[in-house]
């Protein structure tokens, strides 16, 4: 019988667990670990992105800042990532990520992850593969956002 | 860059396609991914980062790190209390 933390663990690290050994021993030396309290700023809209993120506990909310106010386009949950626009070339982030719980993630400094993908190209496109369901994922979840504003403007506005 | 951390295999499972321990630390324990040091099993020294064992080590260098690591902890507390003025200076600058 597995106990249930390992099960957790297991689907907490599944960007990175699923991929080759042989390029899991390349990407790990280039992480570190990060906290966040609650309520914490983890970037700003429109921010320099220098990290991609992996949460590993704790919830995150990514928002757009709209005239003092947030707008809610999805809760991230263990196991998801963000800050992906840290891999695109001019790595400015699309929305602010606050973190609602503590939360714990594996941050990939950006520019030591381009210099790894530059280095190793199969590697790059392995976890650039993954990252693209991500925005996929993260697209559908803004339509379905915007579609809910348009249907419900002051249910879908979060403080 | 986080201190890579070494510890002891306590239990392993396979979660799926991966490898998972139980892997104890000086005061607390955690699931570890064991899948980049496929030679190391309970019983074992792993040392660790960011949730993964990246080498297993021996039960001596394991020792080693530790008390390295406990050396820079203490060192860092007396320069932080050299910078306050000394373990007392606290004490000392609290209002009456």
């Amino acid at each position: 019988m597995i106990p249930q933390e390992f099960v957790y663990v297991a689907r907490a690290y599944n960007l990175l667990s699923e991929m080759d050994p042989r390029h899991l021993r390349k990407l790990v030396p280039l992480a570190e670990e990060k906290q966040f309290g609650a309520g914490q700023l983890v970037f700003a809209e429109g921010d320099r992105s220098n990290n991609l993120y992996l949460i590993v506990s704790g919830e995150v909310a990514l928002e757009i800042p709209v005239a003092g106010d947030a707008v809610l386009i999805q809760k991230l949950q263990a196991g998801e990532a963000m800050g992906w626009s840290a891999l695109t070339a001019e790595g400015r982030t699309h929305f602010q990520a606050r973190a609602v719980t503590p939360v714990s993630a594996v941050a990939f400094p950006a520019d030591r992850l381009r210099a790894a993908f530059d280095c190793d190209p199969e590697m790059g496109y392995a976890l650039m593969k993954r990252l693209l369901e991500l925005v996929t994922e993260r697209l559908d979840a803004t339509r379905m956002q915007v579609l809910n504003l348009h249907r419900q403007p002051e249910a879908a506005r979060q403080a | 860059m986080s201190v890579e951390v070494p510890g002891k295999i306590l239990e392993e499972y396979t979660v799926r396609r991966n490898r998972l321990g139980l892997v104890q630390f000086a005061d607390t324990s955690r699931p570890i991914f064991l899948d980049l040091v496929p030679e190391a099993h309970v019983g074992d020294y792993v040392r660790v980062h960011v949730g993964f064992a990246i080498e297993r080590v021996s039960e001596q260098e394991a020792r080693l790190a530790y008390e390295q690591l406990q050396k820079s902890e203490e060192t860092a507390e007396l320069a932080l209390q050299a910078e306050e003025g000394g373990p007392d200076a606290a004490r000392r600058r609290k209002p009456r």
